[in-house]
């Protein structure tokens, strides 16, 4: 039995949490201690005969600008110093850093905010602003706030974006605590006094808090459920379907984000998500006007009777192609140019990029010689599709990211199961059923001093951007080199400004771009490498653990091939040892991969 | 609570004092590959380089959306002292486009060239380029004299030859000393000899408060707007040869919206000097602004403010004693006007010039105009120079009476020689969207829509003959000199713009705050309404600017501050 601090918890309560405890099984526990020690912080946990709880988040003011001349962060600037000055904790962020998200865990804020033109919010704080009116917006309860607006009165709309900040606030639920001053261009006074009347309200909440305000811990009502599996998978909620690159670009890479609970969903960074999608209606629709079908027609597929609509829908794959499909078709058909496709494995993959059953079968059998059921019987049962986490839970508990490229449509105009599903056809608020599938052999080094070498062109950066979330959260002090790679700069540097940030912060020390068609000659991020051997060399000598996330086909054999040449000139070891070298280093997990 | 603002220097001062003579980290962030930008404080030092940091605003926050940084780009500015181009130079100027810009080029309302949208990595190759052309971007922005003007009019040429050295004298004079730009930009390589010493015996190592724009005039012509410069020069051309220069000092455009304690202000007239102490005069008035210029509030830092604030007499003393002498009495002077004079025009000399009308001076490639082309195959056979004039348009200047029927069949040929409205002849617009980060509302994409309407009213009051001289800018910075327009718009908010009116089309009277804040319907209304009035009561050859004084629509000013009222609200 553990020795449970007695100052802390009663009997009673004692015995509650030993009674849930002993139905935990152990991956609920580990995640159960993580959530109450990042909840902690968040909810209000003071009381009298806790000298720690008396830490709570009310200490803190949190300071937010919205700047366009940088005049609001001037003043911004202007109140830290005040509030430091008399020994009031305060922290500063633009608007363009804090997620609606963080800003319901935030307890007391102050707010400068200047207008633009006709009423619009300035351009750093424009997206804050959209999220913030947005349907979606969390109740903010336990937010108190101030706002002082700028503007010019010379305008219509005069400090329009911080009384409608200052009105949707209320209507959240946030408490004014001082009422709000709206400024014109001679801002400078009245910000002053704004400043001096502001500070004694903020220090009385900063006092009052340590008495009164009393909130218990949140009991975790939910029954320990069993997670979300492929048999019961979980239905999440899509938050956001936003595409990443640059207008202009050859390619089409989205960021989903999806709502889950952590009861059903959980993960670390290196896991996958699996997306359990039915297919197109209209591919559907597509394949049955081939087959000059109506739909509720009874078919069998894999010991299943049900109309054929039904089966094409949700049970049977018809956008990806397999070899012994193709094997049939060739034998039934006596088609050369089939046969050719199973010979080369070159062949067969560049064929399936852009053709789906339907691009086949119109294309070689168009008089329908093989029938309907015979078919059904060749092909495949949908399987769901993996995508590399993008988020790490640390960071957003009930949320998963992913990367997804929307690949270029089939001859016919389809596109892939999921992707297509995603980026194409669902909407922000759709559900789409996923579970996670864990993926042991790419994680995070336990040792946080760990340095980490991280190779992600395209979407392969997704794992990479769970990792660095995490190792964010953890406070690793282990160093992070990031090599990534794209065709160009300026539209697919994908999560450009987060990487920036990192950097900025310390989290992010080494990294090294790759675009492959900015200049005449193609650069890839294996050429990265080879430019800094050495350095790769000494890392790796140092202990760094290497990753790898990508496309398996060409990108990861020639990292690899990179990688056996830096070890036989930077190691000076001969091809057979740089063999082995790249071996040891993989069985000892210093070396981990997730290519596809 | 009332307490003295402390006089802190500005941030850009301290930029510039820590800047080891304008180098701050430039070289190295032009190798950082993250970001296609530079620091904050570097953007304010490239200036200096003749380079601002911009992004495409169309995008900005569909960008943010999506990840990634605002798409940064470069705006570079190539000095063309005078605005006189050889054929040779136009070529490479126009191959310089393609290859590093957006495919376009900009003759500014300082009769310099400018490129748009040259990503980071390009910058190095382009400003290597356009000195290896003989031109340079040094000062061409920054807190340092600029691109130094002239009046480009070639009819003028028995004395305008040596006009022109006497502003490149003064350009090539007051240009920085400093080595960080070849050091930067041309490692180090350099084509015309100059001194390695990094010491700024005329600016010092904080250069100057604020810009400083110097124009060359020779009356009666005054298309480079002489009284808008911080210091100008009038040529007094008598019997066929240059006397001296009339100096006139504390000129300037810039006004904060909503900020009383900025207003543009015309220069005015303080002396005469002769040929040889024209540099002279130039420099110590430079020093004297170096020396009092407000450095602590950059909003009250040009020259103008300075003789504003001092006044004329003090400005005097101040001159006499650095000079050891006190400036001669000033020759009276009359200007006939402030515009161009287009389609071809014969020089003294036999020799013609073909003054083209260039719609906002941006010169590309569209749909329905191939103007790029055609100026390049005008390059190509032209043996005379080409000169930039202050209203954004072009000059084909020097052509041969033999050579004038080729260059006729290429105008038509590419159909750029056509006939618009007066009205647009002697309109002007600054960049603004999507590239200028001041703007606040559009310009150059706008005007020519504007102008469509602003014609058919003219038509319908049947003034089209009368041309009127319309302004427009993002902002009030005031690029393309809107407060001197007989109508000027300004900037507020997409799609609003202030209305200014009463300007003396020979650029020697300001405008007057006529309508604040208003959009195209308003504008158009009130135009329909003047235009109305003017076309029934104009006196015979009254201009517009002048019929709105006289009707009292706004009052004629006389002094900068007077521009911001408005007659008709008080």
């Amino acid at each position: 039995m553990i020795d449970w601090p007695q100052n802390n918890i009663n009997n009673e309560q004692w015995q509650q949490l030993s009674e849930l405890l002993k139905q935990l099984e152990p991956n609920q526990k580990l995640w159960l201690s993580g959530y109450l020690a990042a909840s902690a912080d968040i909810t209000s946990i003071s009381n009298n005969s806790n000298p720690v709880a008396k830490q709570s988040a009310k200490s803190i003011l949190t300071i937010l600008y919205g700047s366009q001349t940088g005049n609001s962060e001037a003043i911004a600037n202007q109140l830290k110093h005040k509030a430091d000055a008399i020994g009031l904790t305060a922290e500063l962020i633009s608007l363009a850093d804090i997620s609606i998200k963080q800003l319901a865990k935030k307890q007391l804020i102050t707010l400068i905010i200047s207008t633009h033109g006709e009423g619009e919010a300035p351009d750093d704080a424009a997206e804050f602003y959209e999220k913030l009116f947005s349907k979606k917006a969390p109740e903010l309860k336990n937010l108190q706030y101030s706002i002082l607006a700028l503007g010019d009165s010379s305008y219509e709309l005069f400090c329009q974006t911080g009384k409608e900040i200052d009105q949707r606030l209320s209507e959240l639920g946030a408490h004014s605590i001082y009422d709000r001053i709206d400024c014109d261009v001679d801002y400078e006074e009245n910000a002053g006094q704004w400043i001096e009347a502001l500070l004694p309200k903020i220090q009385l909440e900063f006092n009052t808090n340590e008495s009164d305000n009393i909130t218990t811990l949140p009991v975790h009502h939910n029954q320990p459920q069993k997670l979300a599996s492929r048999q019961h998978p979980y239905a999440a909620e899509i938050l956001t379907i936003q595409k990443i690159t640059g207008s202009g670009s050859t390619k089409n890479t989205f960021h989903i984000e999806l709502a889950t609970n952590p009861d059903f969903i959980q993960y670390q960074p290196g896991d996958s998500l699996a997306v359990v999608a039915k297919n197109n209606k209209d591919t559907v629709q597509k394949l049955l006007s081939f087959w000059e079908l109506k739909g509720d027609e009874q078919f069998e597929f894999k010991q299943q009777k049900t109309s054929i609509r039904a089966l094409l829908t949700e049970h049977v794959e018809i956008t990806q192609i397999s070899k012994p499909l193709i094997k049939f078709m060739a034998e039934h058909l006596d088609s050369i140019e089939l046969l050719k496709l199973l010979k080369s494995h070159q062949a067969f993959t560049t064929y399936c990029k852009n053709h789906q059953l339907l691009d086949i079968l119109s294309y070689f059998d168009p008089k329908r010689t093989i029938k309907t059921q015979t078919l059904l019987h060749q092909l495949r049962a949908i399987t769901p599709r993996l995508y590399s986490i993008a988020s790490a839970q640390s960071m957003y508990e009930d949320e998963v990211h992913l990367t997804i490229n929307l690949e270029a449509a089939s001859e016919l105009g389809d596109y892939g199961l999921a992707s297509g599903m995603l980026c194409k056809t669902a909407h922000v608020g759709d559900l789409i059923d996923v579970y996670v599938e864990p993926n042991p052999h790419f994680k995070l080094p336990e040792n946080t001093d760990t340095s980490m070498i991280l190779i992600g062109p395209g979407t392969g950066v997704a794992p990479f951007r769970a990792f660095l979330q995490e190792r964010k959260e953890q406070q690793a002090k282990g160093e992070n080199w990031l090599v990534f790679g794209n065709p160009h700069f300026s539209t697919d540097f994908l999560y450009q400004t987060e990487w920036i940030k990192l950097q900025q912060q310390g989290l992010l020390n080494e990294i090294d771009l790759a675009f492959s068609r900015d200049q005449t000659s193609k650069v890839y991020v294996q050429d990265k490498l080879k430019q800094k051997s050495a350095e790769i060399w000494q890392w790796l000598q140092n202990g760094a653990n290497l990753y790898l996330c990508g496309d398996a086909s060409q990108m990861a054999k020639d990292v690899e091939q990179t990688l056996l040449e830096i070890f036989s000139v930077q190691g000076k070891m001969s091809t057979s040892d740089a063999h082995t070298h790249l071996k040891k280093l993989k069985r000892a997990n210093k070396y981990q991969k997730d290519v596809y | 609570m009332t307490t003295v603002k402390p006089q802190q220097l500005e941030a850009v001062e301290i930029i510039k004092n820590d800047s080891n003579y304008l180098r701050g980290s430039i070289a190295s962030e032009l190798n950082n590959a993250v970001t296609g930008s530079i620091t904050a404080n570097d953007t304010q030092l490239t200036k200096f380089h003749g380079i601002y940091q911009q992004d495409d605003r169309d995008i900005r926050k569909e960008r943010a959306k999506q990840k990634l940084e605002p798409l940064y780009s470069f705006m570079i500015r190539a000095r063309v002292p005078g605005g006189i181009c050889q054929p040779a130079q136009w070529l490479a100027i126009d191959e310089m486009a393609d290859r590093y810009a957006n495919n376009s080029i900009r003759i500014t309302t300082r009769q310099a060239f400018q490129f748009h949208g040259v990503i980071k990595n390009k910058l190095k190759a382009t400003v290597a380029a356009i000195n290896q052309h003989m031109m340079d971007t040094i000062a061409a922005c920054g807190d340092v004299n600029r691109n130094v003007m002239c009046t480009a009019n070639p009819e003028l040429s028995s004395v305008h030859h040596q006009v022109y050295l006497k502003a490149k004298d003064i350009s090539d004079h007051l240009t920085p000393q400093t080595s960080a730009y070849h050091e930067i930009w041309l490692n180090g390589t350099k084509v015309l000899a100059e001194p390695k010493v990094d010491h700024e015996p005329i600016y010092g190592k904080t250069y100057l408060p604020r810009k400083f724009k110097i124009a060359v005039v020779i009356p009666p012509d005054n298309d480079v707007d002489v009284l808008a410069h911080d210091l100008g020069f009038i040529a007094i051309v008598k019997g066929g040869t240059i006397k001296g220069y009339n100096i006139t000092v504390g000129g300037g455009m810039g006004a904060t919206h909503g900020d009383a304690k900025t207003y543009p202000l015309l220069a005015q007239t303080i002396g005469f000097c002769h040929p040889d102490q024209v540099l002279n005069v130039a420099e110590n008035i430079v020093k004297i602004q170096r020396d009092y210029g407000d450095r602590t509030n950059r909003k009250h830092a040009r020259f103008k403010y300075t003789v504003d604030d001092r006044g004329l007499g003090w400005l005097k003393q101040q001159l006499s004693e650095r000079m050891g002498q006190t400036p001669e009495e000033a020759y009276p002077v009359h200007f006939t006007h402030n515009g161009d004079r287009f389609g071809w025009r014969e020089n003294h000399n036999g020799t013609w010039n073909h003054t083209l009308f260039i719609a906002n001076g941006r010169i590309k490639d569209d749909e329905t105009t191939h103007l790029k082309t055609a100026l390049r195959e005008i390059a190509k056979m032209h043996q005379g120079d080409f000169r930039l004039t202050a209203n954004q348009n072009l000059i084909i200047a020097g052509v041969a009476q033999a050579d004038k029927a080729q260059l006729d069949r290429l105008l038509n040929k590419y159909t750029i020689n056509q006939q618009t409205s007066l009205t647009r002849q002697m309109s002007m617009a600054c960049v603004a969207f999507p590239t200028c980060g001041l703007a606040m509302a559009e310009a150059e994409r706008y005007l020519p829509e504007l102008i469509n309407h602003i014609d058919n009213l003219q038509v319908l009051h049947q003034i089209a003959d009368r041309g009127i001289m319309i302004r427009m800018t993002g902002c009030p910075n005031g690029c393309a000199r809107p407060f001197i327009a007989e109508i000027g718009f300004v900037g507020k908010a997409l799609g609003r713009y202030n209305m200014y009116l009463g300007g003396k089309p020979d650029g020697t009277r300001l405008n007057q705050l006529y309508a604040e804040n208003i959009n195209e319907t308003e504008i158009l209304k009130k135009l329909d309404h003047l235009f109305s009035h003017y076309a029934k009561e104009a006196k015979t050859d009254e201009p517009f600017g002048e019929f709105v004084v006289r009707k009292k629509y706004v009052r004629a000013v006389t002094h900068g501050k007077q521009v911001h009222l408005n007659w008709v609200k008080s």
